[in-house]
């Protein structure tokens, strides 16, 4: 049975309350201006994260307990919100934050190992994860066919190898990126509801243009990796045809055309679209926050809030590490998402 | 004959009186508890999260319960002309009217309810917007208030009670 928008009234009271002790932009400027992680931790101590924290503190603070603290803190907020949401949308939801995170995290190594990161940068720059053990024990591969090889016991363990020589003959990551992609989309489909095909549709979106724009760059045909699928469905033959500016220009008549007419100028000037790879993420966000604040009583409210939660452990993480590592609270600012 | 009888009887004034009683109540009773019951969860969560939510919470949920304290107040006065004896068809009517009015506005108080979520969640967000939220929760009672004064003309107008 579909849930109804009274149904998510308990959850929206527990995700509003939640909000209301998120840590603030301000607070971590102040943050950023601590002096130790003593200091950061005792501040810790006053809010929701002292659970977790009380557990790792001892004589010594060791940074990697802390940083598990804190994704444990994540998990225990995530499965509690998620506990609260109506049961016909709760296995949905779970299926499309476990799995975005986890093929996030597996892409992020992929990339360190790629590009020869030692294993310690690599967990440094994780997202929040369930499995922690093997996402540890996968950053140490040497190589990306031992990564793969790691994997053996997982549903993608043959995704990536059946791209592996396609990976081997061109050099590049994208067709591994890909295969992963493509598998979070195919696991979420049967999502039941509506609003939350509306989320799987528009990541769809997102990943097509990624992809079509990264293949055009590295002339790699398209074809193969595309996702026939989201709102852009009709248009995806037209895009794999043409140019950069091309594809650019059919984005410009779409609901992405505000982008894209940013990206073009960017693209013209520089001939990078990172920024607007990065603008159509933020442009998710922004979907949730819009909708969430249209419909409270709804997913989106849900998902706005586990992100929201999401960018606030990470910035601790990163307020943690380079408190350790002594950086000025100037670059700790702006590392700071 | 016997069709007539039924007619007749169902036609009275007792009659339809009765059932515009209960369609009054009956209505806006189950929209006042489904406001009350989407408000009630929110407040619940929001409590949950923070003790303090819980007076701004406790306002704002009561709202959606005036619809059927309106639908209420209708049904007695109701009630209290068929009591009085003097009930005609045209009271009657009359009558039904007045609760088809109040019971059907009282589904407002659904409406009500999920407003008065959206801000006990805006409240329990940033509790200094208490006293705005407010206002808006109060808008849909209108149409409720609405439906009230045009039952209570219609009952003065019948001389109902």
């Amino acid at each position: 049975m579909k849930a109804r928008e009274g149904d998510y009234a308990y959850a929206y009271g527990v995700v509003s309350g939640m909000t209301a002790k998120l840590i603030d932009d301000k607070t971590f400027d102040e943050l950023a201006r601590f002096r130790s992680v003593e200091e950061v931790v005792a501040f810790l101590e006053g809010t929701d994260y002292e659970p977790e924290i009380k557990k790792v503190v001892g004589k010594t603070i060791e940074i990697e307990n802390l940083e598990s603290a804190l994704k444990r803190h994540f998990v225990r907020i995530y499965r509690s919100i998620v506990s609260s949401i109506p049961e016909s949308d709760r296995k949905d939801l779970n299926r499309i934050i476990s799995e975005s995170l986890k093929v996030e995290n597996l892409k992020i190594i992929m990339r360190g190992i790629h590009s020869g990161m030692e294993p310690e940068k690599i967990e440094e720059m994780l997202d929040i994860m369930e499995d922690e053990e093997l996402i540890t024990e996968l950053t140490k591969a040497k190589s990306v066919e031992e990564f793969i090889a790691g994997l053996e016991k997982t549903e993608y363990h043959d995704v990536l190898e059946s791209k592996l020589p396609e990976y081997k003959e061109l050099g590049n990551l994208l067709p591994l990126e890909n295969s992963l992609d493509k598998h979070m989309i195919d696991s979420w489909r049967g999502v039941v509801s509506k609003d939350l095909r509306r989320f799987v549709e528009i990541k769809t979106d997102t990943i097509n243009i990624r992809t079509i724009l990264r293949c055009k760059i590295s002339d790699i045909p398209s074809k193969d990796y595309i996702i026939e699928e989201g709102h852009l469905k009709d248009k995806l033959s037209e895009m794999e045809r043409g140019e950069v500016k091309d594809v650019l220009e059919i984005l410009d008549r779409t609901t992405y055309g505000k982008a894209a007419k940013e990206a073009m100028s960017e693209y013209e000037k520089t001939h990078s679209l990172i920024s607007f790879e990065k603008r159509l993420e933020s442009d998710i966000l922004t979907f949730l926050k819009e909708n969430a604040i249209l419909r409270p009583l709804g997913v989106f409210s849900v998902m706005s809030f586990i992100n929201a939660k999401r960018r606030e452990v990470k910035n601790l993480n990163t307020v943690v590490i380079c408190k350790h590592y002594d950086v000025p609270p100037e670059e700790i600012k702006e590392i700071l998402m | 004959m016997a069709v007539e009888g039924i007619i007749t009887t169902f036609f009275s004034g007792n009659v339809l009186g009765a059932v515009g009683a209960a369609i009054a109540i009956a209505i806006a009773g189950v929209s006042s508890a489904r406001g009350l019951e989407i408000a009630g969860n929110t407040a619940a969560g929001a409590t949950g999260e923070n003790e303090e939510n819980f007076s701004s919470a406790l306002i704002l949920q009561a709202l959606p319960q005036t619809q059927v304290i309106y639908a209420f107040i209708i049904g007695i006065l109701i009630i209290l002309g068929i009591m009085g004896g003097n009930m005609t068809p045209e009271k009657g009517f009359l009558s039904l009217m007045a609760g088809i009015a109040v019971g059907i506005t009282g589904i407002s108080a659904v409406s009500q309810g999920k407003v008065a979520s959206s801000s006990i969640g805006a409240t329990a967000k940033n509790a200094s917007v208490k006293g705005k939220v407010l206002i808006f929760v109060v808008m849909p009672e209108i149409a409720a208030l609405f439906g009230f004064v045009t039952a209570i003309m219609l009952l003065i107008t019948g001389q109902v009670f």
